[in-house]
């Protein structure tokens, strides 16, 4: 489930893109003395959120959006409770006030329905020692490498399953299949857009640079687990980092089974 | 487009279960806040077949079925019933018709009656009142029995509610300005509830509605479909179809009746109603239900089954998934009478098609 929160920008401001610590911030703010105010440290933390968007200088004025996601209403309804109590809403030197409070609920769609999920914000696709190993990436031990192009496709389809099966055990019901458990990956079609590096504030006085890409991926719902899998996705984010805001994802297309791509055409004659 | 000369001659009975978890299955507007319907001597979770039909009727449209009865708004403009009918029956233009001419006037009737049955499959399922003063409605019945019927669903246990918590959906309808505001920012739930459902699709009344078979067939799909698919938003996600089972019988007016009723939970293999929490916790026990069928094996033409792959079952002292249930069901009425329903496959053929 999502919240879309509306803004209203309370003066100029330049659009800054090392917000991503300054919102998490706002955010978190907003939980802080409900039972999710100390979660922010728990991994994975089931919450992602998209940009300020549209991303564009900012005059006094002008509205924007922003949507938070995860697989919990609760948090959701605690967090749209407490912005409703108090609508400031600044991110760095970027005031807004929120103007309204909108749910939004994507879905998929049931079995059979095909579509693109595009994703919002950088995915970060860390890869650790034992996956190095496994793919022959040289690198020095202890910390992760960032993946990158040359690297393949193999290990992002690993490593995003196996992100979204962390997820799963912690949010969904232990008696439904986890990513891992399936056999299958996630999305059919992996089109990387483009990979580059951002220099990111993880916490207070603390700046990496993280890799990060961005991706069109194809997917066709194969059964009611997937379609599960896939709507996890998109209420948590995917690859790591989400609580920074990285891996917000959207549906961009959707053709469901019922209709036809080729139009005028009788596709399942 | 659908046959309408192929009208239902089979009667068949019904049996639908689905489940409830942190969700307000259906509402009770009287309540003052929404409270779950929950019958106060026996503790049940009740759901109206009013309830089950929107979900049916919300995703016939969704599937580009012509439905009469619809909950559409624009610019918070509810559709009055004459709206809905004459966007029903726009290829009927009276205007094309001498109505002041006996034979004309009884083509007009004719053309609207096949039109607007054509035209709304919830009406050839469910029936409609045709409570409206329109030129069209004149020459249409007062109202149309559906032949598909579905009486309310309780849950097969006890219920609990949730403690309270202020759901997103009530925090943003009660913002000032809002026109949707004045709800409670309180949201009820139960914790878990196995509703079960019984249904009915009469062969006599068929013929006044032009329920088709395919419309039958239809259902075998759209009551699993539309709670997959009707119950993602608010209050009612959190619900998911668990046994749909049709059985259909080759004998005329004869049915068993009250087959849901064969249908409990297995004491042994389920937790204390109180501790109900997933579908998990629970088996559904078959031995009655399976003897009944058993009993009524020669009037059965066919049983049309699907289950969850989660749902368990006990049969006989023995414990197991659905194909435990339909081996049971095969044993008992003939493997030859017995389908497993392919949801997704199936409901392909039963979608609307271009003319």
């Amino acid at each position: 489930m999502r919240l879309l929160i509306s803004l209203e920008a309370d003066a100029d401001a330049e659009y800054k893109t090392s917000y991503h610590h300054k919102l998490r911030g706002r955010l978190w703010r907003a939980l802080d003395g409900t039972e999710y105010g100390a979660e922010h440290d728990d991994a994975p933390t089931g919450l992602a959120f998209s940009n300020i968007f549209p991303w564009d200088e900012i005059a006094e004025g002008d509205e924007r959006s922003l949507l938070v996601a995860s697989p919990r209403e609760e948090l959701l309804a605690t967090m749209a409770e407490s912005l409703k109590r108090n609508p400031e809403f600044n991110v760095g030197d970027m005031p807004f006030t929120v103007t309204d409070l909108a749910p939004v609920e994507p879905d998929v769609g049931e079995p059979g329905t095909r579509g693109v999920i595009e994703t919002a914000t950088g995915v970060v696709i860390r890869l650790y020692d034992e996956r190095r190993e496994a793919y022959g990436i040289d690198s020095e031990s202890g910390s992760p490498t960032y993946w990158q192009p040359e690297h393949g496709l193999e290990p992002v389809r690993d490593a995003l399953d196996a992100n979204l099966a962390r997820k799963h055990d912690r949010f969904a019901p232990d008696y439904v299949p986890s990513p891992t458990d399936v056999g299958e990956t996630l999305f059919d079609g992996y089109e990387l857009l483009k990979t580059y590096a951002l220099p990111t504030t993880v916490t207070t006085g603390v700046e990496i640079q993280l890799v990060v890409s961005k991706w069109r991926f194809d997917y066709r719902v194969r059964d009611d687990t997937h379609r599960r899998h896939l709507n996890l996705a998109l209420d948590t984010g995917i690859g790591g980092r989400n609580g920074l805001g990285f891996g917000f994802v959207n549906i961009v297309e959707r053709t469901r089974p019922g209709e036809t791509e080729l139009e005028g055409l009788d596709a399942f004659a | 487009m659908t046959d309408t000369t192929d009208t239902v001659e089979n009667r068949s009975e019904i049996v639908f279960l689905y489940d409830a978890v942190d969700a307000n299955p259906n509402g009770n507007p009287l309540s003052g806040s929404n409270r779950p319907r929950i019958d106060p001597q026996t503790q049940q979770a009740i759901v109206t077949d009013v309830r089950l039909k929107r979900y049916l009727r919300d995703q016939l449209d969704d599937d580009g079925h012509g439905v009469y009865i619809r909950n559409v708004q624009e610019e918070g403009e509810q559709f009055t019933r004459a709206q809905l009918l004459e966007d029903r029956l726009k290829a009927v233009d009276p205007d094309d018709y001498d109505l002041d001419d006996e034979e004309e006037s009884e083509q007009f009737r004719d053309d609207i009656f096949g039109e607007f049955l054509e035209e709304s499959a919830d009406v050839r399922y469910f029936g409609a009142t045709m409570s409206v003063d329109d030129t069209y409605a004149k020459h249409l019945p007062d109202h149309f029995t559906g032949p598909v019927q579905f009486s309310p669903g309780k849950s097969m246990h006890t219920v609990n509610e949730n403690e309270e918590y202020d759901s997103l959906t009530s925090v943003i309808a009660t913002q000032e300005g809002k026109e949707q505001g004045g709800f409670d920012l309180d949201d009820h739930r139960i914790q878990y509830g196995l509703i079960r459902f019984h249904g009915l699709v009469d062969e006599h009344g068929a013929e006044s509605t032009k329920l088709t078979d395919t419309d039958v067939r239809r259902l075998d799909t759209l009551c699993w479909r539309a709670l997959k698919n009707q119950t993602i938003s608010r209050s009612k996600v959190g619900q998911e179809p668990r046994l749909y089972l049709r059985v259909e019988y080759d004998e005329e007016s004869y049915h068993l009746g009250g087959l849901d009723k064969d249908l409990s939970l297995d004491d042994g293999a389920s937790k204390p109603d109180e501790e109900l929490r997933n579908v998990r916790d629970l088996a559904v026990d078959l031995d009655a239900f399976i003897d009944r069928l058993e009993g009524a094996s020669d009037q059965i033409a066919r049983v049309r089954v699907v289950a969850s792959d989660v749902l368990q079952f006990a049969h006989d002292g023995k414990e197991g998934g659905p194909e435990l249930l339909y081996g049971t069901i095969e044993e008992a009425v003939g493997s030859d009478a017995v389908e497993e329903i392919d949801v997704y496959d199936e409901y392909l053929e039963t979608l609307a098609t271009e003319e």
